[in-house]
């Protein structure tokens, strides 16, 4: 509940305004806001001053310069450019975190599970375990598993195992390569034909949930065992394996893509500005419109207050302000421009195969030799002694916390329900499956979810370590280029997409969870 | 509830004025230290700070002061360590004594500021140091972007790639041998940048790892992670010297090296008067050890002097050091208290197994590139 | 795992069982089905054979332990000048004296039963013997086992020969603490440890005791500690036991700024120095303290007046505007801060001002805090006269804790304010309040330090200048207050909307609603979350090793194997400084484990 005042009654003469308490809080908040963007502004400006005293750029153009660094791991570890030096360490920060999300979540349930278990020495490993890690800061297990995790392992060589060569030659393959060089492995790649695939598949998995959803109604309205999950499932399953023969009906999209490049390409800037302040002025006028709707009572528009008078008004006031910002600083529509026109030439490129070709390369991992040492390929999917520390790292931890969350979660189940169900004869399973965890998931969700967030930024701390993620491979760039200015920008934007992105899947499960509820 | 509060107040205040005199009492030498403002900043008026640089030198501003402030790395081996008791010695350590040997008589009026890599040049520009030896390389960039003067160089250093016998190197590989190697390195501003250039000019491909710290290097490379690591020379004897495990046999190569990395002290621009002081310390400790005047014997020189040039820097005939306005017995003070450049050289670098024979670092008299301009 | 191993508890204590055997109780707990005897098996395998390499790691012979030994210093205090550490042991003890008045005024401990504590002392020899199976210590862990054989059987013995009145007899647990307190002060004198000291560059050992100038301080503290406690259980019985422990919270309060600022700092304060010292009767501070505080007193006092009505609130909006307008003239910056600080204090005085008792109260709170405010910020701009070899005078494990326990500290106000903003009503408010607490959540704590560390500097002004500590103060501030805020916040929500209306129909104002009713009970009830975040910030000063502050990690990780004499030693210092952040963090969880209990929170 929030801190709420009601509206001052409304009296036969208008108060002075410094007792009138609507008057002050609008007028403190105006101060306060003024305050802000006044310090901003003033930041802004001595910035400005500083920036062009000792001579720093801060604009993006450097994105497109080439970065002259290497990286050590990663989609490609000569980039080109700075911004593709940026973008692999994205996907390396991407790699260790959803790997780090499967692993710490299973391992953190078992834990969980493992603590309540009536075995007492299993019980009480997982109590020293979670009680040792989440207490030791994580910068420090981190580092301390960089300095020991490749120890134990073998050398690399042409006869690393566990799952390696069969002859051992340059450039010979295997399975599975780990030495302490790291771990190279087969893996399926996405080749030419993956978006059109992929596109299909987002259709196939909507198909899929109307066929789930139809499948329970049946059930529903029936009585008679539908199998709902199998039949989703198996809709799915079909989209995929037909789909590796029938994407390039998706072709299509293409050409709708090539039309929206050149259609970016070649609007004037004038009309994306009006679109924009279209959208803002409209935006304001919406809101308006739907608070007067909240005011209209059966008798007709309820008589404003001065609180609602000060809303409507700010809101306008926003809206305009948006307009000038958008006629003001040009900049950002033709961002927006070159942004679009780019990205659509980029999905149209993705577009192109009207054949049915390869949806996946299959690469086997491979040993080779280009000079004197011996090393992995290129082709399987390599996860270097770098990613390990990070990985272990933010597993370990994080499943520490899941422990704790999943214990909390099947704890509140209270104990009656366990009784009620092996009364009801359920077996354990039946009992875990259908009462214990549908309950303790709604639980643990959020939480969880938090937890999710915290393994994705502490990735992060991967800069101690030397692992090519994001932060990594921009201090290494701001410190060849001194643009520190726009990396950490770019860092932030990143960090909080990523944020937005977790927090909204978590959202909307929880959602569906309370829909089931009822 | 007033009463009780104010009462204590007052009682807290008291503790802490007497406190404040006591100590100050038996250390009344040691002045206020920009160490020691940690929050001062932030609450005097802008444009106050504690440095008064207004028309004064930085000479006049230290011996104002009475204590030097040299900055530091800290965790530099050999040149800039802090020991278990919280002193800081090593090569870049002596040369601050010696400066501050030269300037107030006392070795010992320094105040070591531990900066890291990134904040360092800022610290000599704002004044927060007098004087930076902190392992620098002196670069055409850094002379002139960034407000800074270098003096003559202590240590002529050089990047080089330290691998196994047992990998096939030799002390005299190249940069081709190290075709597909994993090469790892700690992230600085130059040693990554070095390897990068050197070997995409020679076509060579390597995977380069970078850490953050040479430890970390060393640990993967003990490992087996690395086929070679690569940083100043220098970094690597030392490692060599204390690492190297039994069994294995590690070379240092090429022979000559890939970069040029001459290191010596960084002062702000524009105070001559300074900059000479800085850079004769130098040189004093480079004529005196061509002319074997020791910390042993400075005392016997004194009294008798072989060369006049010896006479002059001792404080007798002449009045040279007078006119750079320090005390005539200055650079007698550097021999006596911290030695000359082979007293100081020996002492810190010889024990992590770095010495001056053969090396760039040996007198000019037997090959070397340590020279000093005569004194007279 | 499966199933059968869930047994859902509620926690409760179990009913008294019947005494059983060892067997029986295996049985019961380890091989209750095939599937447990199984898993029981292969988890003793493991977990054997993980402290088997663990402890041959410890204690293998390449393992350089006298490194953390002989850094010992470096590793609590960095590079504090060594003749004025008696600095250090007075800081601590007045942490320790504190301490010991408050166990006394709280009359802290309670009563545990001596079966508990023969339970323990059986189970830490049975540790001990384990540990010296499987340590590889050749024949001198016979001594060990027997030692620890002996013991255990002595105190099972004792057991035996108690029977059931080891259920009846019961000690106070600070008598406990206390005589472990004492076997640790004399093993510090008899125990041959050793001395691990430096000298000539030169790592020197010494066989003995530990030097007599760290154990005699320790014994000192103790004392302190013990002595005070009877002067708390004394004073409270004296005087009226609420009184001293409001007194001691704003000890508490205090001691932090006390210890840094003053005794670890040591402002200095001579006027005939040739610093240029603080002279006490011409210095512009005494002069703003008479006329902050008194002046300050009085007008807060004034402004008290109920009958003053609009006229005082007209004159302290006129106050505000001119704490405002100091900020366009050139002004020491402290006056400002004051003046606006004073401003906000004078806002405030119609709403808690009143009767005489209540103004007095009110003015006198202003003239406290801003007594305080003005002595710390005098202290601050006087130069300290001592002589640092590093960066700071504060280094290691001390400076961890300041920057900790600065962060969470500062952070509350902002925490609370950005709570009440974005539950507020006030759409502006919120709006700004949000996009704070969420921009800051969404981003990991090191790219906030790289931010406060590289690029603040560039948007002030020139002169204007922050030391690394302070930043990193800065940043930790600013992180942990957006989840302080959310921490908060959910108390917030959880007080009644009933609490509000009954305030509102007693003619309580908005102000003083927030201030007297809601956050009193919102912030009690996020004790346990907020603790939470304590922990959590204590943990994250870690990460200002990456910027190159000179703090715990940062001397394990680069300082030490930096060393001529310790280069490259790395495990042993990692391992160290995770057992101090270790045993610092979980007791501090199991004591707010306790708190919790105590107040009965956190029950679901």
């Amino acid at each position: 509940m929030s801190v709420r005042v009601d509206r001052p009654q409304q009296q036969p003469q208008r108060v002075p305004p410094w007792r009138n308490v609507t008057f002050l809080k609008w007028a403190a908040q105006l101060v306060t806001l003024v305050g802000v963007v006044g310090l901003g502004y003033i930041l802004v400006t001595q910035a400005q001053e500083n920036l062009a005293a000792r001579n720093i750029d801060v604009s993006f153009d450097f994105l497109s310069d080439p970065p002259g660094i290497q990286l050590a791991e990663g989609i490609s570890t000569n980039p080109d450019t700075v911004a593709r030096a940026l973008f692999v360490g994205i996907v390396n920060m991407l790699r260790v975190t959803v790997a780090g999300i499967v692993a710490a979540t299973i391992l953190g349930v078992l834990l969980g599970v493992a603590r309540l278990s009536s075995n007492w020495i299993v019980s009480k490993v997982a109590t020293v375990y979670i009680e040792t890690i989440r207490n030791i800061p994580l910068l420090v297990q981190i580092i301390f598993w960089g300095a020991v995790v490749t120890i134990g392992l073998p050398d690399i060589g042409f006869d690393t195992g566990p799952f390696g060569c069969t002859e051992e030659v340059d450039g010979c393959t295997g399975w599975l390569f780990a030495s302490n060089r790291g771990v190279s492995m087969a893996w399926l790649f996405p080749a030419d034909g993956f978006w059109q695939w992929f596109s299909l598949m987002l259709i196939g998995i909507y198909v899929s949930v109307r066929v789930y959803r139809w499948r329970i109604r049946l059930k529903e309205e029936t009585g008679a065992e539908t199998y709902s999950l199998t039949w989703g499932t198996l809709t799915v399953v079909v989209f995929a394996v037909v789909g590796l023969w029938i994407h390039p009906i998706m072709g299509f999209f293409g050409p709708i893509f090539g039309a929206l490049a050149s259609l970016f390409d070649g609007l004037p800037r004038i009309v994306v500005q009006l679109v924009l302040a279209a959208a803002a002025l409209g935006g304001a006028a919406w809101w308006i419109k739907r608070f007067l709707d909240s005011r209209r009572t059966p008798a007709g528009l309820a008589k404003l207050t001065d609180d609602d008078i000060f809303r409507i008004g700010s809101t306008a006031v926003a809206g305009l302000v948006g307009v000038f910002i958008v006629f003001t600083f040009t900049s950002i529509s033709s961002f927006i421009l070159d942004a679009g026109r780019d990205f659509f030439e980029v999905a149209e490129s993705k577009f192109d195969f009207l054949e049915a070709g390869a949806v996946f390369d299959f690469n086997k991992a491979s040993l080779a030799k280009p000079g004197n040492f011996v090393n992995y390929g290129p082709t399987g999917l390599t996860m270097s002694k770098l990613f390990f520390p990070v990985f272990v790292g933010v597993t370990l931890y994080t499943a520490a916390f899941i422990a704790e969350v999943v214990r909390g979660g099947i704890l509140a189940i209270s104990k009656g329900q366990t009784e009620a169900g092996l009364a009801l004869g359920l077996t354990r399973f039946q009992l875990l499956r259908f009462i214990i965890l549908p309950q303790a998931f709604r639980i643990i969700l959020p939480p969880m979810g938090n937890q999710y967030l915290n393994l994705a930024k502490n990735t992060s701390l991967g800069i101690a370590v030397a692992y090519p993620e994001v932060v990594a491979v921009g201090q290494t760039l701001y410190n060849q280029t001194g643009a520190t200015i726009p990396v950490v920008t770019l860092w932030m934007l990143f960090y909080v997409s990523v944020s937005l992105f977790i927090s909204a899947i978590v959202n909307f499960f929880n959602n569906r969870m309370k829909l089931v509820e009822r | 509830m007033l009463k009780r509060l104010s009462a204590l107040l007052v009682v807290l205040a008291l503790v802490a004025a007497a406190c404040g005199d006591d100590d100050a009492a038996t250390t009344t030498t040691v002045a206020g230290t920009q160490a020691t403002t940690t929050t001062a900043a932030a609450t005097t008026t802008g444009g106050g700070g504690d440095g008064g640089q207004a028309g004064e030198g930085i000479l006049a501003q230290v011996q104002d002061r009475g204590v030097l402030r040299c900055g530091v790395s800290g965790a530099a081996t050999a040149f800039s360590e802090q020991q278990p008791d919280g002193s800081m010695t090593g090569f870049d350590a002596d040369y601050c004594r010696a400066v501050a040997a030269a300037v107030l008589g006392d070795a010992n009026a320094v105040e070591f500021t531990a900066l890291t890599a990134a904040e360092r040049f800022t610290a000599v520009q704002t004044g927060a140091v007098d004087v930076l030896i902190r392992n620098t390389t002196w670069t055409q960039s850094r002379d002139t972007d960034v407000g800074m003067d270098f003096g003559p160089t202590t240590y002529y250093d050089g990047q080089q790639v330290m691998g196994r016998t047992s990998a096939g190197f030799t002390g005299q590989s190249t940069l081709q041998d190290l075709e597909g190697a994993v090469v790892c390195t700690n992230a600085g501003t130059t040693t990554e940048k070095n390897i990068t250039e050197a070997t995409a000019a020679l076509g060579v491909n390597i995977t380069l790892n970078t850490f953050e710290d040479f430890n970390q290097v060393m640990d993967q490379y003990l490992a087996g992670a690395c086929d070679a690591v690569t940083t100043d020379g220098s970094g690597l004897v030392g490692r060599k010297a204390t690492q190297q495990p039994e069994g294995e046999e590690w070379v240092i190569f090429p022979p000559s090296p890939i970069s040029k990395e001459p290191l010596g002290p960084t002062y702000l621009q524009n105070d001559s008067q300074w900059a000479d002081v800085v850079n004769w310390v130098v040189f004093a400790t480079i004529i005196f050890d061509e002319n074997g005047v020791t910390s042993a014997n400075a005392a016997d020189m004194q009294a008798n002097p072989p060369t006049g040039e010896i006479d002059r820097l001792l404080g007798g005939e002449g009045n040279l050091q007078g006119a750079m306005g320090l005390a005539d017995e200055a650079f007698f003070n550097v021999v006596s208290q911290v030695g000359n450049y082979d007293e100081i050289y020996a002492r810190n670098l010889n024990p992590v197994g770095l010495f001056r024979e053969g090396s760039l670092n040996a007198s000019f008299v037997d090959g070397g590139l340590i020279y000093a301009p005569p004194a007279r | 795992m499966t199933t059968s191993d869930i047994t859902p508890d509620t926690g409760a204590a179990p009913p008294e069982k019947p005494p059983q055997g060892p067997l029986v109780w295996m049985r019961e707990n380890l091989f209750s089905t095939p599937f447990n005897s199984v898993l029981s098996v292969v988890s003793i395998v493991v977990v054997v054979l993980f402290l088997k390499s663990m402890v041959g790691f410890i204690f293998d012979d390449t393992r350089r332990w006298e490194a953390v030994a002989t850094n010992m210093r470096l590793y609590m205090t960095q590079a504090y000048a060594p003749e004025q550490f008696i600095r250090v042991w007075i800081s601590v003890g007045v942490i320790g004296g504190l301490a010991g008045l408050s166990l006394g005024a709280w009359n802290v401990g309670s009563r545990i039963e001596i079966r508990t504590i023969i339970k323990t002392i059986i189970n830490i020899a049975g540790a001990v013997a384990l540990l010296a199976v499987l340590a590889p210590w050749g024949t001198g862990r016979y001594v060990w086992i027997a030692g620890a054989v002996a013991v255990g059987g002595g105190a099972w013995a004792l057991r035996q020969a108690l029977g059931d009145r080891a259920k009846t007899i019961t000690v106070h647990t600070l008598a406990v603490a206390a005589a472990v307190l004492a076997l640790v002060l004399i093993g510090l004198y008899t125990i041959p440890i050793g001395d691990y000291g430096f000298a000539e560059g030169q790592a020197t050992y010494e066989q003995g005791t530990i030097d007599l100038s760290t154990s005699v301080p320790w014994t000192v503290i103790s004392l302190v500690l013990v002595a005070a406690y009877f002067v708390g259980r004394w004073l409270t019985d004296l005087i009226n036991g609420r009184a001293v422990r409001g007194a001691l919270s704003v000890l508490w309060v205090l001691v932090l700024p006390f210890n840094v600022l003053i005794i670890l700092r040591d402002p200095d304060w001579n006027p005939a120095s040739e610093a240029g010292g603080f002279d006490f009767l011409t210095g512009t501070d005494v002069t703003i303290a008479l006329v902050f505080v008194v002046g300050g007193g009085l007008v807060l006092w004034l402004l008290g007046d109920p009958r003053l009505g609009e006229a005082g609130r007209l004159a302290s909006g006129v106050l505000l505007i001119g704490a405002l307008s100091l900020w366009l003239f050139p002004m020491l910056i402290r006056v400002r801060l004051l003046a606006l600080l004073f401003a906000a204090f004078a806002l405030g005085a119609q709403t808690f001002g009143g009767d005489m008792r209540s103004r007095l109260r009110y003015a006198g709170l202003w003239a406290g805090l801003s007594l305080v405010l003005i002595y710390f910020l005098a202290a601050i701009n006087t130069p300290s006269s001592l002589f640092i070899q590093g960066k700071s005078f504060l280094g290691g494990l001390t400076l961890t804790f300041v920057l900790a326990l600065t962060s969470i500290f500062l952070s509350f106000p902002i925490g609370i304010l950005m709570a009440l903003g974005r539950t507020s009503s006030m759409p502006i408010f919120r709006v700004l309040s949000t996009v704070y607490i969420e921009l800051v959540r969404g981003i990991p704590f090191i790219t906030v330090l790289i931010f406060f560390d590289l690029i603040l500097v560039l948007f002030l002004p020139e002169g204007l200048e922050f030391d690394s500590v302070t930043l990193a103060i800065l940043a930790g501030t600013l992180f942990s207050g957006a989840y302080l805020a959310e921490n908060v916040r959910g108390g917030l929500q959880s007080i009644p909307n009933g609490q509000y209306e009954a305030a509102k129909a007693m003619g309580l104002t908005t102000l003083q609603t927030t201030v007297f009713i809601v956050l009193p009970q919102a912030l009690r009830a996020v004790i346990p979350a907020m603790v939470g975040q304590t922990i959590a910030i204590f943990k994250d000063t870690s990460l200002v090793a990456i910027i190159g502050l000179f703090d715990f990690l940062y001397i394990a990780n680069n300082v030490i194997p930096n060393q001529t004499v310790f280069l490259g030693v790395r495990f042993e210092n990692l391992l160290f400084i995770a057992l101090i952040y270790w045993i610092f963090t979980f007791s501090f969880s199991r004591a707010s484990l306790r708190i919790e209990k105590k107040l009965g929170l956190g029950e679901r």
